[in-house]
């Protein structure tokens, strides 16, 4: 409570402030520390008066101010011992004004001297008193300062009746000395005031620290949350990023599992249709099979070239031609009868989309110049290039520089399966074809494709 | 070269008719056909088998590369592998020793891979 109240106005006397009931407490507090050995003291200090004025004074008017004093200064000590078992702050402050009541009562038992114990006939040993008593009094003023009500009534307790006394002897040199302690009372009251004025400012200080130290426990305590709460999302996020991973890699093995049962399934009709070409007996009929067994080879090729691939779906075009213009050379043992290979292919990946309708033009083609442009043994070359001239444009070109297509033919024409597929496979491309029979017959096929430089043609 | 005793070990029958009869052409004689890799060593035991053609995904809980780990464990053969799967070579250290058709096969690819297959066994490379 004082705590926020001196956030507000840490000032120094704030009434709020120093009226508060923690603020109080902790006087008491510290009323309690610097009294203790004063008990002792003061016992000390009324037997060195009780000796010194023995000679002096009545021993029984000083045996019943010392059992008086003596009676006090027992319920002090007992006040003392109780000070540990207290519990709440009101108990606390009510102790503070039953400890301050007995000082008071000391205090009256020392000013009671001045009229119990008082040497009359001896100025010497009034001088011992006085000076007894002014020690007293400055002692109570140290001591006592941490509560107001307790040391100023007590310094006055203990003085005024003395200064009274001098007042009341009448002489000269006694008026004197009574002016004096008079004073002294007065500069007594006015340091205690001073050094209950330091008190209350380092406690006030102290609770300011208390408050700072709270705010920075406080904030240590947000940091470490934040830290806490952030090493658990780099955890989450880790722990995200490690079942993407995972996920990538079941799809990756998905992927990669349809491609083989892909090409499982290509083989069995492959299968199917060398089984079937084995009961057939004429050779056109033969060769449609042998011919249709390529076309669905060509695909298995584009499907190993994916599985290969690393992201499953582009294949590099380059890689892909040349394995099926060889494959189909191979077939045809083009290679035995003088036919050369010409092959320019950019370095280009294409989706499948692309990939699948080109593969099938190149199979078609490069069949149907081999099946038809070198007759009886005639030599020659086959030409394949793909380039992507523009950004969005691709050109396919095959051509040989043999024998050359009939004049009359037309690119749509009906009896060539294999043209009437070229051709249908350039429209699903979004392609022009252009037939050139000049020297041999040239093919130039122009497609649409998006995104196709560096290595990254898509459809 | 003269034919080669071959057993054909491969779950899909109408594969297994079709390398039947490409084989047979190619002059080779098929001496058994199984589907499962527990077989193997069995019918090796009782048929004089000089190459194993072997698929790579076979029916039962073993699969090709584990079936020639078997048969090389008993038997001093040859094997071909014969796969879909394209990057085979990167999962089995067997394969390297051994030719491997990618399926779809081609006679002629089939036919150099017995014939390699047979050489390397001759030359005690494998």
């Amino acid at each position: 409570m004082a705590t926020q109240l001196l956030q507000d106005d840490g000032s120094l006397g704030n009434p709020s402030v120093t009226e508060s009931l923690e603020f109080r407490v902790a006087q008491v507090r510290q009323l309690y520390a610097q009294s203790r050995a004063g008990i002792l003291w003061a016992l000390a200090s009324v037997f060195v008066v009780a000796i010194g004025l023995s000679g002096e004074v009545s021993h029984v008017n000083i045996a019943i101010w010392v059992s008086v004093y003596l009676l006090i200064q027992a319920y002090r000590y007992y006040l003392g011992i109780n000070f540990s078992k207290l519990e709440s702050p009101d108990e606390t402050i009510k102790w503070g004004r039953n400890f301050s009541f007995s000082t008071i009562a000391s205090g009256v038992a020392w000013g009671s001297a001045a009229i119990i114990i008082f040497p009359a006939n001896s100025p010497l040993y009034q001088m011992f008193l006085t000076i007894c008593l002014a020690g007293i009094a400055s002692a109570a003023s140290a001591v006592y300062s941490p509560l107001t009500i307790c040391y100023m009534p007590t310094i006055l307790a203990i003085l005024v009746p003395l200064s009274a006394r001098f007042f009341y002897e009448g002489q000269q040199v006694n008026m004197f000395l009574g002016s004096v302690i008079m004073i002294l009372a007065a500069a007594l009251v006015s340091s205690g005031k001073q050094m209950n004025a330091v008190l209350a400012e380092s406690l006030t200080l102290r609770y300011q620290n208390k408050d700072l130290l709270d705010s920075v426990t406080e904030q240590k305590r947000i940091a470490e949350n934040l830290n806490k709460n952030l090493l658990t999302e780099i955890e989450e996020r880790k722990r995200t990023e490690d079942n993407i991973k995972k996920s990538l890699e079941e799809k990756e093995s998905l992927l990669k599992e349809i491609h083989h049962r892909v090409k499982n399934n290509l083989q069995v009709i492959c299968s199917l249709l060398r089984l079937q070409r084995r009961h057939v007996t004429s050779q056109e009929s033969r060769t449609v099979f042998k011919e249709t067994e390529n076309r669905v080879r060509s695909m298995a090729m584009l499907h190993e070239a994916l599985y290969k691939s690393e992201n499953l779906n582009r294949i590099s075009a380059k890689e892909y031609v040349h394995d099926l213009a060889n494959y189909l050379f191979q077939t045809y043992n083009a290679a035995d009868q003088g036919i050369n290979l010409h092959i320019e292919v950019e370095d280009l990946s294409f989706g499948i989309d692309i990939a699948i309708p080109c593969g099938l033009i190149i199979n078609e083609l490069i069949t149907n110049a081999l099946k038809h442009a070198f007759p009886r043994g005639r030599k020659g070359e086959i030409r394949i290039f793909l380039h992507c001239p523009a950004d969005n444009e691709c050109e396919l070109v095959v051509a040989d520089d043999g024998a050359g297509l009939p004049k009359d033919i037309h690119i749509s024409h009906k009896e060539s399966l294999g043209l009437g597929i070229v051709q249908a496979l350039a429209k699903q491309l979004q392609g022009q074809m252009e037939l050139n029979v000049l020297n041999g017959s040239e093919f130039r096929i122009r497609f649409k494709c998006t995104a196709h430089r560096g290595n990254e043609v898509t459809a | 070269m003269s034919g080669a005793r071959i057993l054909i070990i491969e779950d899909d029958l109408l594969i297994v008719m079709d390398l039947q009869t490409t084989l047979e052409d190619l002059g080779h004689q098929v001496v058994g056909t199984i589907s499962r890799g527990e077989e193997a060593c069995e019918t090796i035991e009782e048929t004089l088998v000089e190459v194993a053609l072997m698929d790579i995904r076979l029916a039962g809980s073993l699969d090709g590369i584990a079936t020639a780990k078997l048969i090389q464990s008993r038997f001093d053969i040859p094997i071909v592998f014969l796969t879909a799967a394209a990057d085979v070579k990167k999962e089995s250290g067997l394969t390297e020793c051994w030719p491997v058709v990618s399926k779809p096969f081609r006679e002629e690819e089939l036919q150099l891979a017995i014939e390699m297959a047979l050489e390397n066994h001759r030359a005690r490379n494998c």
